[in-house]
């Protein structure tokens, strides 16, 4: 459903990601492990045209969605970013009330429905509602970390996108919030396409069904999470995920 | 060399310094125009060598002046009338009496519009724009239309400039102001000089108004006080010479009318008594 | 070998270095200076202090704030100073009409839209614009905004305060614009990144959250621009004219604070008369205004807003 064809991202002269190829089936989670730098980052954000927000980003290559060019001419980033919703690795909310978070994103397009009821469904999805169900209009900052990425990730909920790019959702959380959140990844699969990017070699095994293994910005093997994690064909994601660096 | 005063006498003190710089070459004579109050303050602080004036230094100013030990001999120069103006446009008043002056003038004075200068003349504002509190135009012609001098209504626009009168009034429809008939000359072209009636009807101000004595009440001599110490440095005494030789020729052509012939010997007896007493001073 | 541990006194020893000798002469110098520049500051203030309160003395407090007529020098004097009060603020807040609008979307173009070429040419223009002599300004008030302004509204005086407001908003558009450039750009990137992911247009995400998140630096900007506007001379010298009354017209002449103690100084004023002490007191209030305002715009520049600590 969603898919990458010889994707290349540079930032002026430095190549980020380089000739990646990958296909996302639909209503899967996929992970995206590698060392740090490796351009986990840069992938998921050239899926939803985030790249071309910073001075001197150049992509090349393909990215298709439902076999449609992101990058083509006719195609507005704006609508690709509603599609396919981003989560950041640290938690963003905006220094606005919590109903002002959530709601942001659905003014911006034009939704027409009731907002507090979007509110509730999305804060519930993400396991937010009961903490915050008192008061919506306390601000966003005053939650816990743990709570911001929770909100962060209704407040992309409430866009209702296809496809959620999460990068280290639960890199700044603790055990127990990190718990929460993954327990939230695994229910939102039944609805969306997750792409998970992450540190957390158990939280890739946990959680998804395939695994993509980025070094250097190219993509070294992409198999099922099970087969790369027990019985990887390359011989870098064997020394990766064992632990063992050459 | 500085001179400072008036700003009425300043068309005429630039002839003359171009005059000057172009006979004796190099000699730098700085002009500036405080108008005249600032220009005697300024002579008797010792800051100036010549005050420029357009009215007589007034009894307190010379005591001022005495306390400092600043001794000064003042030199006529030209004659010039205070003139009247309006807006190029206005066609509707071409003359006006001294005590039409003196209602709009006086203090307090709330004719705000021609109609209630004159009936029959439209209800526009008349905006006014002449001479600040530090002017001689200013103190002579309160002196001579409301009958004190400084008495003057004090909703007008000020300035020390008599270029920007002309500019305020050459620019504001239906606007007013007096300024000295130079600067008039020099704007005549974007400015209506209004006739004035002393009693014995209308008279325009010109030059030859101002010397046949038919602009009389509005007439004041142009001075330059020269302090007797500055006498002592020869460029002094040579440029107030010039400046009193030169006046016969040059004043007509700025805008002023020329002293008789006797006045200029009686400046040069003046000057030449004074140098003698600064060299006396000195040795 | 021992290794040498570095103790205190080792580093006392170096006191008597010729190092530290260039750093005592360098602290004395810099200490000169800024006693120079405190003492101008204290000598500058305790004249108009004295100033303001031989006029005081004479004249009612009461009279000066609250009346109309401002006529100074007349032979009966009135010392009511709200017609130039009023004449400034006037300006001030067309001329921040005018620059606000003009230097804030300058700067929300120049830190979120301009490419790298066009963002470096627009951003030299705005440098250019801020690097005008106020004379210069002046005299595109009086010579090119006047005789525009006749074009529209022949009935506009030869000094206006139309014109004079148009130009000191022009004057200080690049202070909005480069104070509110630095307020946006201190805002994290991260809440413009993630307005974009929400699939938000880039006008929506600066206007909803990068700007309200910039609120403070952005007041400041505006504040420090007034304040600019407040004092400035050059341009309401030339072109606003020395009328002070309460007109409403923007098309009439009109004084302002600056203008008078300007055009007053002008006419060479002795230092012991009344005028002098008018001036001084027109001045003192000048400064105590620009004075507030400049430092309620450092206030808001001092306090960061809260979630700055995200990148
Ligand atoms: N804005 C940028 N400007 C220049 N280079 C960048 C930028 N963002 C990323 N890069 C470079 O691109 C490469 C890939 O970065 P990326 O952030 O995608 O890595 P990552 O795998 O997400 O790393 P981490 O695990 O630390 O988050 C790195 O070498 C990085 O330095
Ligand atoms: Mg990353």
């Amino acid at each position: 459903m969603l898919s990458a064809d010889r994707l290349s991202v540079r930032f002026g002269s430095k190549t980020a990601l380089a000739d990646v190829s990958l296909d996302v089936p639909a209503q899967k989670i996929v992970s995206v492990i590698g060392r740090s730098a490796c351009g986990k980052t840069t992938l998921l954000r050239a899926f939803n045209r985030t790249n071309e927000m910073i001075a001197g980003a150049r992509t090349t290559g393909t990215a298709r969605f439902h076999g449609t060019d992101l990058y083509g001419r006719t195609v507005d980033p704006v609508e690709v970013r509603r599609r396919i919703g981003m989560i950041f690795q640290r938690a963003t909310p905006f220094p606005k009330s919590v109903f002002d978070n959530i709601a942001f994103g659905p003014r911006a397009g034009g939704f027409a429905g009731d907002l507090h009821e979007l509110a509730e469904e999305v804060l519930t999805s993400a396991g937010l509602w009961a903490d915050v169900a008192g008061d919506l209009d306390a601000p966003a900052l005053a939650l816990s970390a743990g709570q911001q990425q929770q909100l962060c990730i209704a407040r992309t909920l409430a866009v209702r996108p296809d496809v959620l790019l999460m990068d280290e959702p639960t890199a700044s959380l603790d055990p127990a919030a990190t718990a929460r959140i993954e327990s939230l990844v695994h229910s939102l699969k039944a609805t969306y396409t997750v792409v998970i990017a992450t540190h957390d070699l158990s939280q890739a095994a946990r959680l998804s069904d395939m695994t993509a293994f980025l070094d250097a910005g190219e993509l070294v093997e992409y198999s099922p999470t099970a087969t790369l994690f027990t019985n990887p064909r390359t011989r870098q994601a064997e020394e990766y995920v064992t632990g063992r660096t050459s | 060399m500085v001179v400072d005063g008036s700003n009425s006498v300043l068309p005429l003190s630039e002839a003359v310094a171009a005059a000057f710089a172009e006979r004796h070459g190099g000699g730098r004579v700085a002009l500036r125009s405080s108008g005249t109050g600032g220009g005697f303050r300024r002579l008797c602080d010792g800051e100036t060598d010549i005050a420029t004036a357009s009215r007589p230094m007034s009894a307190r100013e010379r005591a001022r002046c005495r306390e400092r030990g600043v001794r000064h001999v003042a030199l006529p120069v030209a004659r010039d009338g205070v003139t009247v103006v309006a807006h190029s446009r206005n066609a509707l008043v071409a003359c006006l009496g001294l005590g039409e002056l003196r209602r709009l003038w006086a203090p307090g004075s709330e004719v705000s519009t021609w109609r209630a200068l004159r009936p029959g003349l439209p209800a526009q504002a008349v905006r006014l724009y002449a001479p600040g509190s530090d002017s001689g135009t200013f103190d002579f012609f309160t002196r001579v239309v409301v009958g004190r001098a400084k008495a003057s209504r004090a909703d007008y626009d000020p300035s020390a400039d008599h270029e920007t009168i002309a500019r305020g009034v050459a620019g504001t429809p239906w606007a007013m102001g007096y300024m000295g008939y130079a600067h008039y000359a020099a704007n005549r072209h974007a400015l209506r000089a209004l006739q004035v009636d002393t009693g014995a009807g209308c008279v325009a101000p010109s030059p030859k108004s101002f010397a046949d004595g038919s602009y009389s009440p509005l007439v004041r001599e142009l001075h330059l006080y020269v302090a007797e110490d500055a006498l002592r440095r020869p460029a002094v005494g040579r440029f107030a010479g010039f400046f009193v030789d030169a006046s016969p020729r040059l004043a007509p052509e700025a805008g002023y009318a020329a002293l008789s012939a006797a006045q200029y010997v009686r400046s040069r007896a003046l000057l030449a008594e004074a140098t003698r007493a600064a060299e006396r001073g000195s040795s | 070998m021992v290794a040498r541990t570095v103790t205190r006194p080792l580093f006392l020893e170096g006191t008597g270095g010729p190092g530290a000798r260039a750093d005592r002469v360098a602290r004395r110098v810099f200490l000169a200076c800024a006693a120079l520049t405190g003492g101008t500051a204290a000598v500058v203030l305790g004249v108009l202090a004295v100033g303001a309160a031989q006029f005081f003395a004479e004249a009612p407090a009461g009279g000066f704030f609250a009346g109309t007529t401002w006529a100074p020098f007349a032979e009966e004097p009135r010392f009511g100073v709200w017609p130039l009060v009023a004449a400034t603020s006037r300006i001030t807040i067309g001329a921040i009409l005018v620059a606000a609008p003009l230097g804030l979307l300058s700067a929300v173009y120049l830190q979120h839209y301009a490419g790298r070429r066009t963002g470096a040419v627009v951003a030299a223009a705005v440098a250019a614009l801020a690097s005008v002599p106020t004379v210069v300004f002046g005299y595109v008030a009086l010579n090119a905004a006047t005789p525009l302004l006749r074009l529209v509204w022949p009935g506009a005086e030869a000094f206006n305060g139309a014109s004079a407001t148009l130009v000191v908003g022009l004057m200080i558009a690049p202070t909005v614009a480069f104070l509110g450039r630095e307020a946006l750009a201190a805002v994290p990137p991260a809440y413009f990144h993630a307005g974009m992911a929400l699939g938000a247009s880039r006008g929506r995400v600066v206007a909803l959250v990068v700007a309200p998140a910039a609120a403070r630096g952005i007041a400041a900007a505006v504040l420090l621009a007034m304040a600019r506007a407040v004092g400035e001379t050059m341009i309401v010298t030339m072109a606003a004219g020395s009328h002070a009354g309460l007109a409403w017209s923007p098309l009439e002449g009109v004084r302002t604070l600056t203008a008078f103690v300007a055009q007053t100084s002008l006419g060479d004023i002795a230092p012991d008369g009344p005028d002098f002490r008018a001036v001084a007191a027109v001045a003192a209030l000048l400064f105590v205004v620009t004075y507030a305002m400049h430092a309620a715009g450092r206030a808001l520049l001092a306090r960061r807003p809260a979630g700055s600590a995200h990148p």
